[in-house]
Order: C-alpha cells, then sequence, then structure tokens
C-alpha cells in the first residue's frame, strides 16, 4: 500500500464515522454524506497540506533557515566579514598547503596500474648501498618476479638543435632512460612509437651513428605547434642527430615528481663504457613493475637472494655480502628523489601549523558567534516563548556556521589558488624550476569540503547549543535586555584561552626557526661568499683525451681573466654547495690504514687562482699555481682536517701520496702526488656536513669536464653573464651555462627546507597572533559593555580608575596564564618535530621560549588594555540610569 | 449576540491534539476531531482535514505514534497515541502557552 492510498483509506474512514453520526441524528444517507463533506472540509486542499507536510519539510525549513540566515548575515556585515575573512585565511591556508603536499606526496603517476610500480634501491644496514649499471643488466635480466625492470638516468640538461628552422636551444632537459622505458610504465605513445630494445644498443653511439628521440607533450606544442609531421625528422641532442619516433601522452612527464623532461632518448647509445661497464659507480636509478599475483615482500625476498648471489660472483666486495639487501618501495608516486626528500618533512610541519591556524580562526569564529548569541538572547527568547522548538534554533543557528564556512571555503579556495603558487615558488631553488602541476583535483576539493564542513562543526556547535539555552521568562521581563549567561561566557573565555595557547605554540616554533637561521647565518664557512658569482656548467667535451681537457680549462680561464670588471677566476670540477660530490681512493705514504679501512678522499680538480678567488686562506705552503700543468709534476693542496687526520700532527709539505688504481673506477695517473700546501677546512656541501678531509689538485693534471667557473667581481650577475657566455662560445661551443648565481645565494639554498618553513612559521604564527588578539579583544569588550553597570557603582563608590582597569585585566590575566600553561607543555611536546631543522639551540631553548611568551603577553596585554581604558570612561550616572 | 466562530489561533491545534491523545488515550482521526469540537463546545470552526496534516507533523516530531486498527464500526482506521517525547514537549507547551496568554493578558491590562 503507498502512503497516497493509506491516506485515502484515512479520509474515507474519517467521512464514513461523520456520515454514520449526522444518519444517527436523522438525515437521511444522502444528506449526512454532504453533511460530512461540509464539516471535512475540502478534502484536495486538505490532501496537498497533508503532501506538503510529508515531503517537503526538510527543504522547506532549510530554505527557510537559508533565507533568514542570509539576511540576518546582510545585517551585520562587520561580523560576517571578520568571521569570513578568519575562515578564509584558515581553509584557503590549509587547502594551499594540501595542494602542494598533494602534487609532491600524493598523486600517483598518469600510468597505467600505478600501484604495480616499485622503486628498487640496494641496502646495507639500513643505508643506501649502489647498483651499478652493469648489475642493474644481471638482475633484469635473471629475475623473475618483475614483469618489467627499467633504469633511468633522469635529466641531463642538453643544447638541443632544431636544423629545419636553425633552432638552437640551451638547457632543455632530456631524460636518458632504458629502451623498455615507456612499456614498463605502460604509457602508450600519443603518436608514433615508442623505443625498442634496438634502440637500446651499442653505447655510446649517439653522436656518430645518431640515435632515437620521443617529445614530450608540451615540447611538440610549444616548439612545432603539434605538427603530426613531427615523426621521422631530425633534431640533434647535444651533437647527437636523433630521429624524433613518437611523442609521449599529454600529462605524462616522466617518473620523478617535481621534474618535466622536454624529451626521452635511450640510455646507451647515450652513455659512455666508463659509465655502462663500472662496477663501482652508479648513475641511474630503477624501477619496476610487480608481476600480478606476486606482492612486495616475496618480491623482495627473491630479488635480494639473487642480488647477494650476483655480488659474490662479481667479487668486487668480498665478505659480508649477506648484508647487502634489496628494498623495494612504493613507486606509485614515482621516484623518490631530492625534491621530495627536502621538502616533505617541511611540508608536513608546514600542514600541522596552518591546522592550528585553522583551530585559532574556528575558536576567533565561535566566540564572534557566541558574542552574537548574546545579542540574540531577547530574539531565542521569544522565539521560544510562541513555540519554536529549540531543536528548530539550533539548527537556525547551525545554518548560519554552515553558511559562513561555505563562503569562508568560497574565499579560501582562491586564497589557495594563490597561495599554493607562491608556495611553489619558495621550494623552487634548483637549477631546473620545479614544475608541479598543482591542480585542484578530486582530492584538494573533498579535503576543501572536509575541512569546511570540520571547521564549521567544530565553531558552530558549542555556540549553537549555549545560545539556545535560554529561558524565555527572565529574558522576557529583562524587558528584552539580556546577557552571555555564565556558561556561555566561560566557554568564550576557554576559547580565548586556547587561541593564546595555539599562539604560542607557533610563536615559539618561528622563533626556534629564526634562531637556528641565525646560527647558520653566522657560520664560518672558511670561504667569502660576497662579491661572488658562481656559473653552474654543462660541459659534454668533443675531444675527451686529457690533454685537450686540459688545454680546454686553460683556454677558458685566460679567456675569462680577461674580461672588464673580473678581479679574479678560476674553474673547477665540482660546485659549491651543489650537493655533489667526488671521492679519491688513495694510498698515502708514511700512513698506515688499519684492516678494515679503505682511505676515501674528498677531492676538487681546480684551476690556478681557485683558491685566492674564492678566498680560502691558505695555512702553509704554496697554492696551485700556473706552472703546476698538465705535464708537471702531480702536486695537491690538502686542508687542515686532512692534515690531522693522516698526518698525525707532522708537517704534510713535500710528503707524498697516490691515487689507489686498483680501486680506481677509470684508470687514473698512478704517478705521485707531492702535497705543496694547507689550506684552511671550509663547509663545501652543506652548512651541517662537519668539514671533512679533502685536497685539491690541478684540473690541467687530472683533466675532466668543467663543472664551475667562479668569477669574483662587483658587478651584478646580469652584466657579467652575458660577457661571460659570449667569452665561452669564443673558446669552445661544448659549454653551456646552466645557471649563474651570486655564491651567496648558491649557498643559501642548502637551507631551502629551514628557510620554507621558518617563513610560513613565522607567517602564520603572527596571523595566530593577530587573530588571538582580536579574540581577547573581543570578549574583553563585551566583559566591559556588560559589567558597566557594576563598574559605575564602584565608581560612584569611589573606586580610581586605576582600580577599573585591574579589574578588567585581572580577568584577562587569567585567560593569559590558562593560555600560557596550556601553550607551553604544548609546545615543549611538539617542538621536538623540528628538531631536524634547528642549528645551535635545543628544541627547548629557554632563550627563545622566553622571549616568544613575552611577546604573546605583552601583545595580548595590549589588546585588553583598550577595553580596559575604556572602562574607566564609564559615567556612573549614565551607567546607573541605564539600570 | 452569539459570538462568531474563533478560527483555530496558529500554531495551537498541535497542542490541542497532543492534550487530546494525552487525556483519552489512543484514537483515530475522527475521535480527536470530534472530541476538540466538544471541549470547543461550538466556538471553534474547525475544518475537521486540517487535523491530518497536523498529526503527520507530530509524528514527523516524534511526538505521538500512529497504528492501523478497526474502528468501533469495523472499518480499517489509524489510530494515533502519544509518546513520551510526546507528553514532554506537551508540558512544556502548556507552559508556553499560559506565559504568552499572561504576557498579552499583562498588555492588555495596561493599554486598558
Amino acid at each position: 500500500m503507498t502512503p497516497e492510498d493509506d491516506l485515502k483509506d484515512e479520509i474515507q474512514a474519517h467521512l464514513d464515522l461523520l456520515a454514520e453520526e449526522h444518519e444517527r441524528r436523522g438525515l437521511s444517507s444522502a444528506e449526512a454524506r454532504l453533511a460530512a463533506r461540509r464539516d471535512f472540509g475540502g478534502v484536495e486542499q486538505m490532501k496537498e497540506a497533508y503532501r506538503d507536510q510529508r515531503g517537503f519539510r526538510w527543504i522547506d525549513s532549510l530554505a527557510r533557515d537559508v533565507r533568514y540566515t542570509i539576511r540576518l548575515l546582510r545585517k551585520a556585515p562587520v561580523f560576517t566579514a571578520v568571521a569570513v575573512f578568519s575562515l578564509a585565511l584558515g581553509i584557503g591556508a590549509n587547502t594551499a598547503v594540501f595542494t602542494l603536499l598533494d602534487a609532491l606526496l600524493l598523486r600517483t603517476l598518469p600510468v597505467h596500474d600505478s600501484h604495480e610500480l616499485v622503486e628498487v634501491t640496494a641496502q646495507k644496514h639500513g643505508e643506501f648501498a649502489m647498483i651499478s649499471f652493469p648489475m642493474y643488466r644481471d638482475l633484469r635480466d635473471l629475475q623473475d618476479v618483475f614483469g618489467g625492470f627499467l633504469a633511468t638516468a633522469g635529466e641531463t640538461p642538453y643544447r638541443v638543435t632544431i636544423p629545419d628552422s636553425a633552432t638552437e636551444l640551451d638547457n632543455i632537459p632530456v631524460s636518458l632512460v632504458s629502451g623498455n622505458y615507456f612499456e614498463v610504465l605502460g604509457v602508450p605513445p600519443a603518436l608514433g612509437r615508442f623505443f625498442t630494445a634496438d634502440d637500446d644498443r651499442n653505447p655510446h653511439s649517439s653522436e656518430a651513428l645518431g640515435s632515437v628521440v620521443v617529445l614530450s607533450d608540451v615540447f611538440w606544442e610549444r616548439q612545432f605547434g603539434r605538427d603530426p609531421r613531427i615523426l621521422e625528422r631530425t633534431i640533434s641532442i647535444g651533437r647527437s642527430p636523433c630521429r624524433v619516433i613518437g611523442i609521449a601522452p599529454r600529462g605524462f612527464s616522466g617518473e620523478v615528481v617535481g621534474s618535466s623532461p622536454a624529451a626521452w632518448v635511450p640510455i646507451v647509445p647515450f652513455s659512455s663504457d666508463d659509465n655502462l661497464e663500472n662496477r663501482r659507480g652508479v648513475f641511474t636509478a630503477y624501477m619496476a613493475r610487480l608481476k600480478p599475483g606476486v606482492d612486495r615482500v616475496r618480491a623482495q625476498a627473491a630479488m635480494t637472494v639473487l642480488f647477494q648471489q650476483l655480488l659474490r660472483a662479481e667479487g668486487r666486495i668480498r665478505d659480508h655480502t649477506e648484508d647487502f639487501t634489496i628494498a623495494l618501495a612504493d613507486g606509485a608516486t614515482g621516484l623518490d628523489v631530492p625534491l621530495r626528500r627536502t621538502f616533505a618533512r617541511p611540508i608536513r610541519i608546514v600542514m600541522a601549523i596552518v591546522a592550528v591556524v585553522l583551530l585559532i580562526a574556528c575558536a576567533n569564529v565561535a566566540n564572534l558567534l557566541l558574542a552574537r548569541g548574546a545579542a540574540r538572547q531577547a530574539e531565542f527568547g521569544v522565539r521560544l516563548a510562541i513555540g519554536c522548538s529549540r531543536r528548530q534554533l539550533v539548527a537556525q543557528v547551525l545554518t548560519e556556521s554552515v553558511i559562513l564556512s561555505a563562503l569562508g571555503a568560497f574565499a579560501g579556495a582562491a586564497v589557495a589558488y594563490g597561495g599554493s603558487g607562491a608556495l611553489l615558488g619558495l621550494i623552487s631553488t634548483g637549477p631546473a624550476p620545479v614544475a608541479l602541476d598543482l591542480q585542484f583535483g578530486v582530492r584538494v576539493f573533498a579535503f576543501l569540503a572536509v575541512v569546511a564542513i570540520g571547521s564549521a562543526v567544530a565553531f558552530g556547535l558549542l555556540p549553537a547549543f549555549r545560545m539556545t539555552r535560554v529561558d524565555p521568562g527572565p529574558v522576557l521581563k529583562k524587558s528584552l535586555r539580556a546577557g552571555l549567561g555564565g556558561p556561555a561566557q566561560r566557554a568564550s573565555r576557554s576559547f580565548v584561552s586556547l587561541q593564546i595557547a595555539l599562539s604560542l605554540l607557533l610563536l615559539i616554533s618561528a622563533g626556534l626557526l629564526l634562531r637556528s637561521l641565525q646560527n647558520l647565518h653566522r657560520l664560518d664557512l672558511g670561504f667569502r661568499a660576497d662579491s661572488m658569482l658562481v656559473f653552474d656548467l654543462a660541459h659534454t667535451p668533443q675531444q675527451r683525451d686529457p690533454a685537450s681537457l686540459s688545454a680546454v680549462g686553460s683556454q677558458v680561464l685566460r679567456r675569462i681573466r680577461q674580461l672588464p670588471n673580473v678581479e679574479s677566476a678560476s674553474v673547477s670540477g665540482l660546485l659549491l654547495f651543489s650537493r655533489s660530490d667526488i671521492g679519491a681512493p688513495l694510498r698515502i705514504a708514511d700512513y698506515t690504514p688499519r684492516a678494515d679501512e679503505r682511505v676515501t678522499v674528498r677531492y676538487n680538480a681546480v684551476s690556478p687562482g681557485y683558491l685566492e678567488t674564492i678566498g680560502m686562506p691558505l695555512i702553509d705552503g704554496r697554492s696551485i699555481e700556473d706552472r703546476d700543468a698538465f705535464d708537471a709534476p702531480m702536486v695537491a693542496v690538502i686542508n687542515e682536517s686532512m692534515a690531522r687526520r693522516y698526518f698525525y700532527g707532522t708537517r704534510p709539505i713535500g710528503r707524498t701520496m697516490a691515487i689507489d688504481v686498483t680501486r680506481a673506477d677509470s684508470a687514473p695517473p698512478a704517478k705521485a702526488i707531492e702535497i705543496i700546501g694547507i689550506v684552511r677546512d671550509a663547509r663545501y656541501n652543506s652548512f651541517r656536513q662537519d668539514t671533512r678531509p679533502m685536497f685539491y689538485v690541478p684540473i690541467a693534471q687530472l683533466p675532466r669536464s668543467l663543472r664551475s667557473l667562479e668569477v669574483r667581481t662587483s658587478q651584478p650577475a646580469s652584466t657579467i653573464a652575458a660577457q661571460v657566455r659570449q667569452a665561452l662560445a669564443e673558446v669552445t661551443k661544448d659549454i653551456m651555462i646552466r645557471r649563474v648565481l651570486p655564491l651567496t645565494e648558491q649557498v643559501d639554498q642548502s637551507l631551502a627546507a629551514e628557510r620554507l618553513t621558518m617563513r610560513l612559521c613565522t607567517f602564520f604564527g603572527c596571523l595566530a597572533l593577530v587573530l588571538a588578539c582580536v579574540g581577547l579583544y573581543g570578549v574583553m569588550s563585551y566583559a566591559v559593555a556588560q559589567r558597566t553597570a557594576e563598574i559605575g557603582v564602584r565608581m560612584a563608590l569611589g573606586a580610581n580608575a586605576t582600580a577599573v582597569v585591574w579589574l578588567v585585566f585581572r580577568e584577562t590575566t587569567h585567560m593569559i596564564l590558562m593560555g600560557v600553561a596550556i601553550g607551553l607543555p604544548l609546545a615543549l611536546a611538539s617542538t621536538r618535530l623540528l628538531s631536524g631543522f634547528l642549528y645551535g639551540l635545543t628544541a627547548t631553548d629557554p632563550a627563545t621560549i622566553a622571549i616568544a611568551t613575552a611577546c604573546l603577553v605583552a601583545a595580548a596585554a595590549l589588546s585588553a588594555y583598550i577595553p580596559a581604558r575604556r572602562a574607566t570612561r564609564v559615567d556612573p550616572l549614565v551607567a546607573l540610569r541605564a539600570e | 449576540m452569539s459570538p462568531a466562530l474563533s478560527e483555530v489561533p496558529y500554531g495551537t491545534l498541535d497542542l490541542m491534539i497532543l492534550k487530546t491523545l494525552n487525556s483519552l488515550g489512543a484514537q483515530h482521526g475522527y475521535g480527536i476531531a470530534r472530541r476538540i469540537e466538544q471541549v470547543a463546545r461550538g466556538l471553534l470552526a474547525l475544518n475537521q482535514g486540517t487535523i491530518y496534516p497536523a498529526l503527520l507533523r507530530l509524528e514527523q516530531k516524534g511526538w505521538i505514534g500512529s497504528e492501523w486498527g478497526t474502528s468501533e464500526n469495523n472499518r480499517r482506521a489509524k489510530f494515533y497515541a502519544i509518546t513520551r517525547a510526546g507528553r514532554k514537549q506537551l508540558a512544556a507547551k502548556e507552559e508556553s502557552w499560559a506565559r504568552t496568554v499572561a504576557m498579552v493578558n499583562l498588555l492588555l491590562e495596561d493599554h486598558q
């Protein structure tokens, strides 16, 4: 039976009973039925009303509440603006950070069945060990747990030449990948075909024989206007002519989050035998797709067994091969790369910070609602008196919260849109721009919705119940004037204390980070970073023999030194503060290594004038000079740490060492190297790392590609860079400038994570403080307004201004103390999360905590002082008459 | 002069229905309408049909419940009974009604 039938039955039964009644009173049955109809009223009208009641009750009352709320909010524009502004900041900040977190950490690669992908690494006691390229080949050919196993050498900047249009493009990121790369990832070509095993043969053949290239959608669009006739055309990657065989699908930007190669080329034709056959080095990362039905744990065990067998067969590591394992990490979101390693933790911390800001904003809005509720007590009282249920009142107040938070979410989305772009700018510090696609995807929208609804509940529920707890009687009797009841006032005070506590937490964190950065900046780097420009070079020499390489270095240096405004210049094989590192296996005369010790010391190959240009003071002996040429006896300058570590305090000048050929990568000269000088220790790659033993050899004697050009000049980069580019082009076509930076900035970039966290923490800490002060000000103003009469009486009885101020301040002090009492333990418990970012102080540094607390108390006291002053201006007569 | 029949004041029908069910126990719609008319002694112009949307409203609020049964004349009829929440609501409504009346009286007296 449908409800409609039921209703018909019910009406019929009613009409029958009525008619019977009328018949009993003596009407004929026809007349009785007519009378029954009359008494009942319009049947259809009633059915209509009944259906309305059944179907539209919720929608109807909701629509009414929404209309009413909008009217209310428009009548209180200041309240609405402040509430929406607070929420927009809170919700927007959260969404912005989440957008970045999503793009950096959560979004899966746009490939087929990304959950089957794993990142393959080798480990020894939890530390990363290496899988050399030959080892990869062996593993790939012998394993049976992967559906496919790929290698990638990552992005390298190349000069790309497009012959048809005579275009020459510098610094185009090209990714070197194994032939099965696209097949393993499960990406179909948008046009043409991808690599085959045949494309990935013949080491180092690309320059002589040419090779093939796959272009990214973005590059195809930018350079070729999506012309489909691109296939079979030839472009040059570096000096290798490559046939374009395919276009990657739109949205695919490789296996690394934050990078976006313009093109992909097969790894083998583009790599030297040195790299491909070297079992001691590594230049590639690896990913694999699990076979269906094979889980990660089983695959990991099987690969580990195979790896250890191969290590034993290889014979490079003689003992403890059982310590080496293969680790398979989730590869669905791509490879774990520096960008992610650097910013994963800061972003999580910032996420926590903005969550705290949102809490503070919610507390603020809750307080505003409570204060408004006080003003609306009379209205609520009347509504309850004329039959409105409490539930309806609560529903109406909650509607208000939901509408406020919806407005906040809309405005917040705009904040997030701008904010996430700004955040991306803050993390883009490397040589290539970070290519994160900050899309507002489903996850971000879901996050925004959850945050908005969550905050509506957080700030709306308690006020809704507190405000509507009204007894209509007294409210009406008090001639429609009333105040916030005791419990509601207590609630709003707890909110203020909570805000103070959370602000204190953020201020202390900001203080700790700020002072750490100051400490780091005060560190003596061991060189003079001011008035220095460093050029990050990509050098792909055509003639790789030592004599020609050595000659190129000298020519470049000679040419650069001739430039006007260049005080001094040098070239070297390792860029300062660039995360790269070179070590050399050494035999040092008179030093006997322990049984298990393999002496490997970091070094840099530098031109004459390097130490002087950088400003590393020489302590003993002489520096590297022009006479230390290619065919002169080999020399080296060592640093203090190396002198201490390997020469036991004796004078090392004149002593010798040699590169240990049995352990070396390639075949270096085994000639004796004479130590000619000692230089002061310097930080080379990071502020935090302790200075390590290191030596400097003339780049003329250990020739290699030029990686860095150092220029001391008082001119800005913009004026010098063009001259240097010109000068380099005159010497050789093989060198490309990747980036020019003042050395101070180059050094500063190693602190990008710290600075990001510090800046955002400080920004949000100040924001939190402002919100908390606004909250405190509001609550105290309200308290003063409510106690006008009391204050009037006290003043009439002779209380002076100080006493009145103190009266107000006593309450404030209570709230502040409560806030500090909650905030301090909270800070002590949570700042430990920051310990990785701190330097030269602990997470519970008393001075920082004291300063932050003092700032907070001062700001809070100031914001309570204004209402307190106002209290002293109460005119007793006016106050008493109002009662 | 005989007084004109009053319309049912807005919001009071619910109260009357609850009160009826509270004193008489379970009743069908006809019984409720009859009772209200009897008590009002002809002072009230009640279209009996209007109680059904009111009954539905009260049921939706959980203040009354209903089930199908058989009426005196052996017909299928829906019987309504007050719930515990309904009794609480009735008490509250009675009080607020009394207050409203008192308030209105006070106002009227003030202006005489």
